[in-house]
C-alpha cells in the first residue's frame, strides 16, 4: 500500500516536472509570448509603481552616502587632474623637442655628427643655462637650427645635469671664423669673432681680404664644428695704416629666443 | 500551508521581488513551508502554478522556476523521513539552498544576503510555529485568577 502510494507520488512528480519542461520548451521558442504580453499589461504598471516607491524611500538615505562618496570622488578627480596636467606639460615639451629634432634632421649638417637635445632653462645676459639628460662636458659646442646649423655657444661650466653656455657675445668667447658671401657662398676672409659683452666683433681680418656688409660669418672648424652660422657682418671698420680690419657682427641667435638647443657631442 | 495561501503569497512576492525587494528572497520559505505542511500531491500542483506565477510576473521564461521548485520539492519529499527538515535549522538551510539555486539559474547571481535573510525568516517562523502551546491553567494563574 505504502509502495503504491510512493509510486503514485513519483509518477505525479515526474508528470508535473515534464509539464514544466514542456512549458519551458514552448516559451523558449516564443510560442507563449502572447501570455507574457497580456500579463505585462498589468504587471509592468504595478512593478513600476513599486519601484518608484522604493526609489523615493531609499533616495534620502542614499543621499547621505552619496555625498560622502562624491566628496571622495571629487578629491580623487582633482588629484588625477593635477597628475594629467603635469603629464600634459611634459608631453608638450617632448612635442617641441621632437619638432626641433625633426628640423635638425632636415638640415644640411654632416650626417656623422651626433647631437643631444637640451632645454634652455634660463637666460642671463650673455649666458644661457641648459638642462640635458646626457652627460655634460665643458667645452661642448651648442647649436640650434634654422635652415642649417646655427652657433649658439660653448659649455663653460657644468653642475649636475645643468650647464652654463656662453654665447658668442660673452667676453670669454673667441671663435675662429670664416666669412662667406651671402650671394654665392664664396669665401672672402677669415678672422676671429670676439665677444664684447652684449655684442660680438669680427677682428683680425686682413685688410687685403674683402668683407662686405651682409656677409655670413661661420665657424672655421678649428677645434669647433665647421660652417655653423654665427651671424652677419654689419658696419665694417677699417683703420688707416693698420693691416687689420674689423666689423660688428649681428649674431644670429639671441638668448631670449631659445627654448631647445643641441649639444654637438661628436663632429 | 494551504496551496491557495502559497499561490497568493507567490503572487504578492512575485510583484514585490525585483521592483521593491531583492529579486530572490522568500521562495525558499514558501516552498519549504508548502512541502512541510501540505500533502505532496497537492504541493506539486501548487509548486507548478507558483513557479509559473513567479516567471510570468518577473518576465522570465515560463517553466524554469516551476522546474526548480518541483525538483527541490521532490528531493525534500524523499529525504523528509531521513533528515529532520521539520527542525527550524534544517528547514532554514534548505530554504537558503533553494533561494541560491533559483538566484543563480534564473538571474545569474548568487544573491547571498537575500538568501540568508530568507533562511533566517524561515528559522524564526518555524521557531514561532513549533513552540509548545501554553496550558489554559497556567494562563489563569499568570493573570492572578484561580
Amino acid at each position: 500500500m505504502q509502495g503504491a502510494k510512493n509510486n503514485t507520488l513519483y509518477y505525479l512528480a515526474i508528470f508535473y516536472l515534464l509539464s514544466s519542461i514542456f512549458i519551458y520548451f514552448l516559451d523558449s521558442r516564443g510560442t507563449l509570448n502572447f501570455l507574457h504580453r497580456s500579463t505585462q499589461v498589468l504587471t509592468i504598471p504595478v512593478r513600476s509603481w513599486l519601484y518608484d516607491g522604493r526609489v523615493s524611500i531609499l533616495s534620502p538615505l542614499s543621499a547621505i552616502t552619496d555625498a560622502v562618496d562624491q566628496h571622495r570622488r571629487i578629491q580623487e578627480l582633482e588629484y588625477r587632474n593635477a597628475e594629467l596636467y603635469a603629464q600634459l606639460s611634459g608631453f608638450k615639451a617632448l612635442e617641441e623637442e621632437n619638432a626641433k629634432m625633426r628640423h635638425l634632421l632636415g638640415t644640411n649638417l654632416p650626417p656623422n655628427w651626433q647631437f643631444a637635445p637640451a632645454r634652455v632653462v634660463s637666460v642671463a645676459g650673455d649666458t644661457i643655462d641648459i638642462f640635458a639628460d646626457t652627460t655634460l662636458i665643458v667645452g661642448t659646442p651648442v647649436v640650434t637650427t634654422d635652415n642649417g646649423g646655427v652657433w649658439v655657444g660653448k659649455v663653460e661650466s657644468v653642475v649636475g645635469r645643468e650647464a652654463e653656455v656662453s654665447l658668442s657675445t660673452h667676453t670669454v668667447s673667441k671663435i675662429p671664423v670664416i666669412v662667406r658671401s651671402a650671394e654665392d657662398g664664396s669665401r672672402h676672409a677669415s678672422g676671429i669673432v670676439i665677444g664684447r659683452g652684449g655684442y660680438a666683433r669680427l677682428e683680425q681680418v686682413l685688410t687685403s681680404e674683402q668683407v662686405d656688409e651682409g656677409d655670413l660669418v661661420l665657424t672655421s672648424g678649428l677645434s669647433l664644428p665647421p660652417e655653423l652660422l654665427i651671424g652677419r657682418v654689419r658696419n665694417v671698420i677699417k683703420t688707416s695704416g693698420s693691416p687689420w680690419q674689423q666689423a660688428d657682427v649681428d649674431v644670429a641667435v639671441q638668448g631670449n629666443n631659445l627654448d631647445f638647443v643641441f649639444l654637438v657631442t661628436k663632429f | 500551508m494551504k496551496t491557495r495561501i502559497f499561490l497568493l503569497l507567490s503572487l504578492i512576492f512575485a510583484f514585490l521581488q525585483g521592483s521593491f525587494l531583492p529579486p530572490v528572497l522568500l521562495e525558499g520559505v514558501l516552498v519549504v513551508g508548502l512541502v512541510l505542511f501540505t500533502r505532496p500531491q497537492k504541493a506539486f500542483l501548487g509548486l507548478l502554478s507558483g513557479g509559473i506565477i513567479f516567471d510570468l510576473v518577473q518576465s522570465q521564461t515560463l517553466g524554469i522556476t516551476s522546474g526548480i521548485f518541483l525538483v527541490f520539492a521532490f528531493v525534500l519529499v524523499l529525504i523528509k523521513n531521513d533528515v529532520s527538515i521539520q527542525k527550524p535549522l534544517g528547514a532554514a538551510c534548505l530554504a537558503i539552498i533553494l533561494t541560491i539555486i533559483r538566484a543563480k539559474l534564473v538571474f545569474g547571481s548568487l544573491f547571498l544576503i537575500p538568501s540568508l535573510v530568507g533562511g533566517t525568516l524561515m528559522f524564526l517562523l518555524l521557531i514561532f510555529i513549533l513552540q509548545p502551546v501554553v496550558e489554559r491553567d497556567s494562563v489563569f494563574k499568570l493573570n492572578g485568577k484561580s
